[in-house]
This record gives structure tokens, sequence and C-alpha cells, in this order.
């Protein structure tokens, strides 16, 4: 007899789960690129809600707020950089119908190899028994706080989270080297057209800067300092300050704003942030502990309080000042070529 | 301040990142800082050989934790002789890359050049030393960005492109290895190496775990230009800037075939049926690979992408030489692969120093430069003679070492040592040919001495291989060890 | 069945990737790709029953928890992916200002 054992939670997962291969498909048909963009915000938003029904809400907020805000945001921006609104592509030319059945079998061979994983959801897999077991359990008595997912990040593993702090940190790097804007450029006035969609745009300005901006300039320091006791943290604190200011920045006067100087400081900024989390490293080792000991800080488990603090602090700034960077990187250089208002 | 000794194994990728964040805050050039970091790296891992050779293996957890808690470094034969490799290679690259950035990036690009270059020697320290498979991710995509905003650095229109492309398969092998090492996790409940490889002994040999090792593996050599996914390595190494190219002769792929030798040797090592699926899958793939690239290194008619074919070509033949699996091969494959990178860098150095004047070096063009700079041009026939496998420098010894492996193992193999031979021999040739004896002297070449330390640095590359031979003995003893090392496991 | 569907994503990337001409679609595609290895590492994770691994004082002895760990990676795995993403958007848009277009074709026709 089959028993429907389901419930509301298996429920609602397939439901996400299976849209997402449909978003896959129409974006691989698709052939306007705002649709492209717009499915793959939703795609990555569908993400973020089937992480949180895994039970997995740090991961799902990172996504939202890096997937569906600001990697939406570039892939906007890179698209009117290049001036491309539809693509022509040839569906069933011989290439891709080899690389169709290759691709075929590769994923026939993974759907036949995943079957012998562990079952789906089970306590006694080894991902969940064996090293996460004793994470869980040995936090509060080795580092103190309550989330063992910032334990784990900012602790147990720091030195991944310090790389992958550099790999931020190095993305903005190399954006700002190949974009090159050393040459700072005359940004044109606004004609006549573009000034009417100016003056509409000035009340969604003011609404951002005085109600927007500040509620979530709250929120995102409630979500960093947070990071130890509840879902939070550097990135995802990171990420949602740049993301508000970014939609700020979409609306905003472009003309009043020094785009050359603020990214440079950013730049600047995302180093300093980097910094910081190298330099905890550093002192950890200098005052006799290991490279990131934080328990060598002050010899009781108030050090590692204290040094998940001040990374997650570090972490935080480089995330927000790289990922605004990026997109004004690109908005400058947007703004710097010759206006042809076509449409 | 007490500092703990034991702080000195991570400090090589500590000290590269303080310096590489730090210079562009403060400094308007950085050549002076760069070299200086590079070197004590150098020194360091000097040191560190002395250390393993005294102790067997040390390691090192970051936060002080336990083993499968934290992340661990280790410094064992096999890790101290790839992070000596690296930078003490990269070493001749920095006297040159004094001129060689002077003359390629502009000036106020300079320090953040440095720091991509600094970041991108720490990340490929960084997988060599970490014993945890996801902290070598995390490295791998940190070499990996760093190298293509250094691909992207060139001046020509092609640089970018290329870039693009070293993007998005360096990006898919990356992929895959993070897939392969989700399923070893998913199966093994662990990230550490040791532990890893503890564990998959337990397990019995299902069809997952061979698809997560061929995953791990493809994705690797994904990133070293297996074929047919190859097309992206000569354009890559010609449009980049000579520093750079010479830095990944050096570092990059190197890197990963040290990640290869260390997984099928130490992790994926967990029975004898397994270990021989990878072996022929590994020998196959390696073999195809030296064919394609001798075969399009000798139609190649441009000279730095004939040397990424080249350099192709030698890689594949390493891996070959791993797969095989037996003492001498093992040396062998070290020899080649130590004597191929030193070589390889000096000739991209040679061809960024030969470009400056013409900016695509067609072989048939190419001047005849003994009369106005005798001492690089006899490091860069030395470098060629050695690249190619003549005798009597290093490299030669190493490709007879693999035959005489590959004669005491399977007939069969002797042909690819010996076709890659051929192929070396063909296009080593042809350059010497044109170097040497073309009559009429280098309209280009003008050796004043602002150049003289870009060829300094080439020169040291020449000396190094001489060093090499002259010294190939006490070379050879240490390629031993890390076959002993490597094969301590075998039998299982 | 949260496999199967990773599987059937990961050859969509893939094939997004390999099909289009576009530069900008590729990595579109390589997005999906990436995205599909996340969903894995975090399906791995998952306990039923069990809430987010935070632990509180109040909670009972015996609640489940799903596993810290693979969530560690993944964070670590997004960052990543967006940074290659917004490295590869800047090559693109670099691309686009030496050759004109983003159309792979049209660009090798140009470098011939």
């Amino acid at each position: 007899m089959i028993e429907l054992g389901l419930s509301l939670d298996v429920i609602l997962e397939s439901f996400f789960l299976l849209l997402l291969p449909i978003l896959a498909v129409a974006i691989l048909f698709s052939e306007n690129m705002a649709a492209i963009a717009i499915m793959s915000c939703v795609f990555s938003m569908v993400m973020a809600v089937i992480y949180l029904l895994l039970a997995a809400p740090d991961v799902a907020m990172t996504e939202s707020a890096i997937g569906a805000a600001i990697s939406t945001a570039i892939l906007i921006k890179s698209m009117q950089l290049t001036q491309s609104r539809i693509l022509s592509d040839k569906f069933f030319c011989l290439a891709n119908i080899i690389s169709f059945f290759a691709l075929l079998f590769f994923g026939a061979m993974m759907i036949y190899g995943f079957a012998d994983l562990p079952d789906y959801g089970q306590g006694s897999a080894p991902v969940n028994s064996y090293i996460s077991k004793d994470y869980i359990k040995n936090t509060p008595s080795e580092i103190g706080i309550a989330s063992s997912v910032a334990a784990i990040l900012a602790s147990y593993r720091g030195f991944d989270t310090l790389g992958e702090t550099l790999v931020i940190m190095v993305a903005g790097l190399v954006v700002y080297f190949v974009m090159n804007i050393e040459r700072p450029v005359q940004v044109d006035l606004l004609d006549e057209k573009a000034e009417a969609v100016y003056e509409n745009k000035i009340w969604m300005t003011d609404y951002i800067r005085t109600m927007l901006l500040p509620v979530s300039l709250i929120l995102a320091f409630y979500i960093q300092v947070h990071g130890e006791i509840s879902p939070g943290g550097g990135f995802q604190a990171g990420s949602v300050l740049s993301s508000i200011f970014i939609f700020y920045f979409v609306v905003a006067d472009i003309k009043s704003i020094n785009f050359h100087k603020m990214i440079k400081t950013l730049l600047k900024l995302s180093f300093v942030g980097f910094l910081i989390y190298l330099l905890m490293a550093i002192y950890t080792a200098v005052i006799g502990g290991y490279f990131l000991e934080y328990y060598a800080i002050t010899g009781t488990l108030l050090g590692h309080k204290i040094g998940i603090f001040i990374i997650e602090i570090g972490v935080g700034i480089t995330v927000f000042s790289v990922m605004l960077m990026i997109f004004l990187l690109f908005e400058y250089k947007l703004q710097s070529k010759p206006i042809t208002r076509s449409t | 301040m007490n500092l703990l000794v034991e702080n000195i194994i991570p400090s090589q990728v500590i000290l590269l990142l303080f310096v590489a964040a730090l210079l562009p805050l403060f400094s308007k050039r950085g050549w002076l800082i760069s070299f200086i970091t590079v070197y004590l790296c150098a020194f360091v891992s000097c040191l560190m050989i002395f250390v393993v050779k005294k102790y067997g293996y040390v390691n090192y957890v970051f936060g002080k934790f336990s083993v499968p808690y934290g992340i661990e470094f280790r410094f064992d034969p096999l890790s101290s002789a790839f992070v000596a490799l690296v930078t003490i290679g990269a070493l001749p690259i920095m006297i040159y890359s004094l001129l060689g950035t002077k003359l390629e990036i502009e000036k106020k690009k300079r320090p953040l050049f440095y720091s991509l270059l600094l970041m991108h020697i720490a990340g490929n320290l960084g997988v060599i030393i970490a014993h945890d498979l996801f902290t070598i991710y995390v490295f791998i995509e940190i070499a990996s960005i760093t190298a293509y905003g250094l691909v992207a650095a060139g001046k020509s229109k092609q640089a970018t492109f290329n870039a693009y492309n070293y993007l998005i398969v360096g990006t898919i092998g990356a992929s895959f290895y993070l897939l392969g090492i989700g399923i070893i996790y998913a199966l093994t409940g662990t990230l550490n190496m040791a532990d890893v490889a503890k564990v998959l002994t337990t397990l019995p040999p299902t069809n997952l775990l061979g698809i997560s090792y061929i995953c791990v593996l493809l994705g690797i050599l994904l990133k070293i230009g297996i074929f047919p996914f190859h097309g992206w390595v000569p354009g890559v190494l010609y449009s980049a800037p000579s520093t750079v190219s010479a830095l990944f002769s050096v570092a990059s792929s190197n890197v990963m075939i040290y990640l290869v030798i260390r997984l099928f040797f130490d992790v994926f090592n967990t029975d004898i049926t397994s270990f021989a699926t990878i072996q022929k899958l590994l020998m196959i793939m390696a073999f195809i690979t030296v064919m394609a690239g001798g075969i399009l290194a000798l139609i190649e008619r441009e000279f730095r992408k004939m040397l990424g074919y080249s350099s192709l070509m030698n890689y594949s033949l390493v891996i070959f030489a791993i797969a095989v699996a037996s003492k001498a091969a093992i040396i062998a494959a070290f020899v080649m692969l130590f004597a191929h990178a030193i070589a390889k860098s000096g000739l991209f150095m040679s061809a960024g120093l030969m470009s400056l004047r013409r900016p695509s070096l067609i072989i048939e063009e190419m001047p005849g430069t003994f009369a106005k700079a005798p001492w690089t041009t006899t490091a860069f026939v030395i470098n060629i003679i050695a690249l190619s496998g003549i005798p009597p420098f290093i490299n030669f010894l190493g490709k007879w070492q693999l035959l005489v492996a590959s004669i005491k193992q399977d007939k069969a193999l002797i042909i690819v040592a010996i076709t890659s031979t051929l192929f070396g021999l063909l296009y080593g040739l042809k350059i010497i040919d044109k170097v040497l004896f073309k009559p009429e002297p280098a309209s280009g070449l003008v050796a004043n001495s602002s150049q003289a330390l870009m060829e300094l640095g080439i020169i040291i590359t020449g000396l190094m291989i001489l060093a090499m031979t002259i010294f190939g003995g006490f070379f050879f003893a240490q390629a031993e060890m890390i076959a002993n090392f490597l094969l301590r496991t075998l039998p299982r | 069945m949260n496999y199967v569907i990773v599987a059937i994503l990961l050859v969509l990337g893939l094939l997004i990737l390999l099909t289009t001409k576009n530069l900008i679609k590729k990595i579109v595609g390589l997005g999906i790709f990436q995205t599909a290895i996340l969903l894995f590492y975090i399906s791995l994770g998952r306990v039923h029953g069990g809430v987010p691994p935070i632990v509180e004082a109040k909670h009972l002895e015996d609640q489940l928890y799903s596993s810290p760990l693979p969530q560690v990676l993944m964070l670590t795995a997004i960052v990543v992916g967006i940074a290659t993403f917004a490295v590869a958007m800047s090559l693109v848009s670099k691309i686009n200002q030496e050759f004109g277009t983003i159309n792979e074709d049209e660009i090798h026709e140009q470098l011939k």
C-alpha cells in the first residue's frame, strides 16, 4: 500500500525544485536578453527559498542578496554596456546536437551514480554524523557562540574564509584592473527626453535616501553583529547593504556623483577590510599562538568572540566595498559612453 | 613577542598576501618589495626542505584545532619539492619583471599588477601546502582569478578574449573538482586528505566513487589543457605579458600536476583495481594529449604558440610518467617536470625580449641574435636544447630515464617516450637553426644597459639548467627520495 | 529527488554554455552549473525534521540539526561564484569595447 506521507515541506520543496529546470530550459531557448536577466534573477530567488526549506538560512540570505540582487544588477549593466538585446543563435546545428547527446549521457551517468548516495535527509549519513555532529556538539564549549555555522566559518575553518575574502578582494581588483578608468571622462549632460525621465526619478531617490537606506543600514548592522547567534554575519550584511546602495545608484542623479573618487575609495576600502582579517591572523601569531588561534587573545572563550567579531567586520567591509565598486565601475563605463538615445 | 616556530609553515602564504594587500595602498612601484618577498619565500622553501628531510613531514593546523576539524597545512617530500619549484623558479622571473612590466604594463597599473602576481603565487603555494580538499578549491580559485586578470593585462586585442576563454574552461574545471569532492564528502563525511584516504579504504567500490574520481581528475586536467579541451593554451600564453607566461610555466599547470600526483597516490589509492583503472585512464588521456601537442607544435608557425603546445606535450608526458607509477618512471617525471619548468620560463622571457620590436614572432622570421647579445643567446640556446631533450642537458637525462622506465615496464610505453622526444627534437632544431645560424644581425635586439636585467633573468635560467645537469646525480637522488615517499603506500 | 534535479541542472547549465554564441549567455549557463553544485552540497546536509544548526540553550538534548559544514562550504562557493561572474562580465565588456561584438563567431571572424 502506498503511503502518502507527504508533509507540507516535502510538497513545497518539490514545487520549488521543479521550477528550476523549467527556468533553465526557458533560459536555454530564450533569445531576449532582458528575459534571460529576469529569469536568472528568479532562478536565484527560487534557490534562496529552497535553501530556506532545506534549513540553511545563512546560505539563503547570501544567495538572495548576492545571486538574486547583485548578480542581476551586474548582468543588466553589462547587457546595457554591450548593447545586446536580442540574440541570434542557431539551436539545431551539428555541434549543438553532439553536445546535447554527450551531455545527456553525462546526466544519465550522474543520475545513475547518485543512486548510490546515502538516502536523502538521513541523520546517519556520513555528512551528518561524522564531523558535523562533533562541530555542533563542541561549538558551545570550544567556541562559545550559538551559531555553529558562524563558528565553523570564522573559527574552525577560518582560513578558508580568509581565502574567500581574498577571492572577493581579488575579483574587485581584477575588475578594476580590466575596466581601466584611469582617464576621467566627462559625463555627458542629459538631453531633453532623459530630463523628463529624470524628473520622475526624484521622488524615488528621495524615498530611498530618506526611508530605505537608513532602515537597511540598521538592518545590515544587525545582521553583521548578530552573525554569532543567528543567521547572519559579514557576508550577508555586506551584500545586503551593498544591494541597497546599488538600488540607490540605479535611480540616483548621475551628474552629481564623483564616480572616480568613489571607486578608488571603495578599492582601498576593500583592501582595508581584507587587511583587518589578515592582521587579526598575524596578531594571534605574534602574541604566541598559531595563526587564527583566537583563544590566545585572552586565554578564555572571550577570545573567540572578539576574534570572530573583528574578522566578520573585515569580511563585511570587503564584501560591501567590492560589490558596490564593481557595480559602480560598470555604471561609470556606461555613463562615459556617448549617449545615443535610439528608443 | 614570542613566536612559535611552527608558524613558519604557513608564513610564505601569509607574507605574500600581506605584501600583496599593502602594495596598492602604499607603494608607487612595488618591484623591489615584490622581489624581496619572493626571495624570502624561496629562502623559507629551502629551509622547509631541510626540515622535511629531518622530520619526514611537518603539519600545522590553523587555530590549533585538531586535524579533521581545522584546516591542515602539511610539508612533506612532495609538497616541499613543489613549493621549492614555484618559489625558486619565480626568482629569475621577478628579476626579469622589472623591465618586463615597464615595457608591457602602464605605470599606474603596475602596483596592481605586482599585487596580482604575488597573490597568484600565494594561491599556487596554498594549493600545494594545504592538506584539505576544500581549502585547495579556494586556493585554486584564487590562483585562477588572479591568472585571468594577469592574462587580460596583455596589450593585444586578443588578450581579453583569450582570458575569457581561459575563464570559461578554468571555471568549469574548478566546478567539476568541487562536484567531485562533494561526492567524496558525501561518502566519507570529511574533507581532510589524510582522513579521507583513511575512510575511503573502508568503503565499498561503488560506481559513484569512480564517478567522483573522474569528476575531480577531469576538473584538474581541464585546467592543464588536456585534449580535446586544449584550445585555450596557446592563445593564453601568446597574448599574456611575457612575465605572466613565464610564471605560468613555472607555477600554474605544475601545481595542477602536483594535485594529480597527490590525489592519485595519497587519496584515491584505495585498492588495486581502482588504482589500475585510474592509471589506465590517465595514461590514455596523457598519451592523446602528447600526440596532439606534439603535432600542433610542429605545424605552428608562431614562436610563443609553439611554446604553448610544447608545454602541453611536456605536461602530458609528465602525467603519463606518473601514471606508469614505477619508481623509475616517477623519477623521470620529476626530473622532466622541473627541467621543463625552468627551461620554458627562460624561453618565454626570451620571447618577451625578442618581441620588443616585433610583436609577432613567426619562426621563419626570427632574428639571428648571437652577434649582439652573446650571453643571452647562449642561455636561450641552452634552454631550447634542454627543452627539446637533446643531450647533454637535464631534460635529456629525464627523457632517457623515462625510456628506461618504460622498457622495464611495458614495451608499448616506449612509443610514447620516443615520439615525444622526436617531436621535441624537431621543433627545437627549427629554432636553433634560425637563432644561431642566421647571418644578418637583429635589427631589434640592441643590447643596452636597460635591458640588462631582463637578460639577467634569462641567463639565470640557463645557468639553472646547467646547474641541474652538472649536479644531475644529486637531482636524481632527490627525485628518488620523492618516488620512495609516493610509493610507500602502493602495495595495498 | 533533489539529486535528480541537481543532475538535470548540471546538464542544462553546460548545455546553455555550449549551445549559445553570445558571451553573456554563456556565463549565465556557467552560473546555473555552479548553482546546481551548491544545491547538491546543501541537500547532502539536510536532516528530515532538522532545524538550522544554531544551538540555543533552550533546545532539547535530542534536537535534530541540519549539518553546518556544507552550509559553510557553500557560503564560500557562492562568493567564489559571484567573483568569477563579475570578472567574466568585466572581460565581456572589454571584449565588446575592442571587437564591437559579443558574438563568438563574429569575434573569430575578426581574429582570422
